[in-house]
């Protein structure tokens, strides 16, 4: 699953507006937010991740991005430029 | 995870019972507020429990089951060897109900009485115990699962209070030829902590006192005392996830079921909410995994033999059905048993002023 996968699936379960998370987004205070929240989280992730999300850990998480970052291996991390990509766009 | 099998044993009858007396939704609204309510019980699952009146006991609702099930059965009451009682909702500290309601049932004094501490996952380990009995040569066997659940509950908790109710059950074992019974049991002690009673009685670790009383606001913003249930929602879901899929596989596996030849499979009804990812995990139509907690809540031990006898007691006292038993819960604890079984003899549901 990409990030913007995942986030979509975010604002379907939380009932926010299609594009409203971008990843950044404090968890603490988001509309709809809450342990109702975290058990649909937990479901989602099993369902479509295969995985079981430790309620500790999502407890944890600071940001809608933390929560992607618990499943390092279904969901890969935003693409970083490199210093090797930096070099080869000035080399064009 | 332990897998046994059992030769030799066969259930004969079921039944339950449950306090007349109900809670609804429109009443939690009173203390919650509608909204609130409503929200809750499209997320449990449950409009109606079943809450017994002051001094009305577990034993008093497995009585009333069993009662109607010797009757239907017919048996003399000479001929138990054995009774186990499955429940943490006992009479009194000491002595074990199991002993009171041996006498209350009228069973002879050969009968064995034991009772067997545990909730969600008590009605397998109570069936498993049962056969094993049989195994070792007692003829007749009766298995009393209940829970005063709803007792538990702080009436200020909204995460446990609107969820569980009260029944009792009995059902009865003997010695036959028959299909085996095939169990998978197990326990993960380390997450005790996530469905607990945290104080109570002289000889807890936690003692009773007239501060584990004090029911105060909590993290949760859920007001309740020590000596109230208290429940971690999301980590009890989550065990649910690790443990019950991997469960049922392997109960399949041991009893060589394929699940299209399962008629029902009967999960502890836990919550609608859970109950509806897992059947959906494993691929199972929603017509085989009766819900039942609509009507009495989440009945801890009860509520695998209460689902069978609400929801499938008509076809279970005209024909054979292949059943999947499943529960999972408070210890943590979990149990399956794959089971053939019927005609049984299943009395209409008792209701205990």
């Amino acid at each position: 699953m990409t990030r913007p996968e995942f986030y979509s699936e975010l604002e379907k379960l939380l009932g926010l507006e299609a594009g409203s998370v971008q990843g950044e987004e404090p968890l603490s205070g988001m509309a709809g937010w809450d342990s109702m929240a975290i058990l649909l989280f937990i479901a989602l992730v099993d369902e479509k991740l295969g995985e079981v999300a430790s309620p500790a850990a999502v407890i944890k998480c600071r940001t809608v991005a933390d929560l992607a970052n618990m499943f390092p291996g279904k969901i890969p991390g935003p693409t970083v430029p490199t210093e090797l990509d930096d070099r080869a766009a000035s080399s064009n | 995870m332990a897998g046994l099998t059992v030769q030799g044993a066969v259930i004969r009858g079921i039944a339950s019972s449950v306090p007349k007396a109900t809670q609804s939704v429109e009443d939690l609204a009173k203390l919650f507020g509608p909204e609130e309510a409503e929200k809750i019980a499209q997320a449990t699952g449950v409009r109606v429990r079943r809450v017994g009146r002051a001094g009305l006991c577990c034993s008093d609702l497995c009585l009333a089951a069993c009662e109607s099930l010797l009757k239907g059965l017919a048996w003399e009451r000479g001929s138990i060897d054995a009774l186990l009682f499955v429940s943490h909702s006992c009479d009194y500290p000491l002595p074990a109900t199991s002993c009171l309601l041996q006498d209350r049932l009228g069973l002879p004094q050969s009968c064995a009485a034991f009772d067997v501490g545990l909730g969600c996952s008590g009605y397998i380990y109570g069936l498993w115990i049962g056969a094993g009995l049989i195994a070792s040569g007692c003829k007749r066997v009766l298995v009393l699962a209940g829970e005063m659940a709803s007792r538990m509950a702080s009436p200020l908790d909204r995460t446990t209070v609107p969820l569980f109710g009260d029944a009792g059950t009995a059902t009865a074992l003997e010695s036959a030829a028959g299909s085996p019974m095939h169990f998978e049991l197990g326990t993960d002690g380390g997450g005790y902590r996530h469905l607990i009673v945290p104080a109570g009685t002289s000889t807890a670790r936690v003692p009773h006192s007239a501060q584990t009383l004090v029911r105060a606001p909590q993290a949760d913003a859920n007001i309740r005392c020590e000596e109230d249930l208290v429940m971690n929602g999301a980590e009890v879901f989550a065990f649910t996830l690790r443990q019950v899929p991997p469960l049922i596989s392997a109960v399949l596996k041991r009893s060589q079921w394929e699940r299209e030849h399962v008629d029902f499979f009967f999960l502890h009804q836990a919550n609608k909410f859970i109950l509806v990812h897992l059947a959906r995990r494993l691929g199972l139509p929603p017509e085989r995994v009766p819900i039942v907690l609509e009507h009495y809540g989440n009945t801890s031990s009860a509520s695998i033999p209460l689902a069978m006898t609400h929801s499938a007691r008509e076809s279970l006292a005209r024909r054979k059905l292949k059943l999947v038993l499943a529960g999972f819960g408070v210890g943590l604890s979990w149990g399956a048993c794959a089971v053939e079984l019927g005609p049984i003899v299943a009395p209409p549901l008792e209701e205990v002023p």
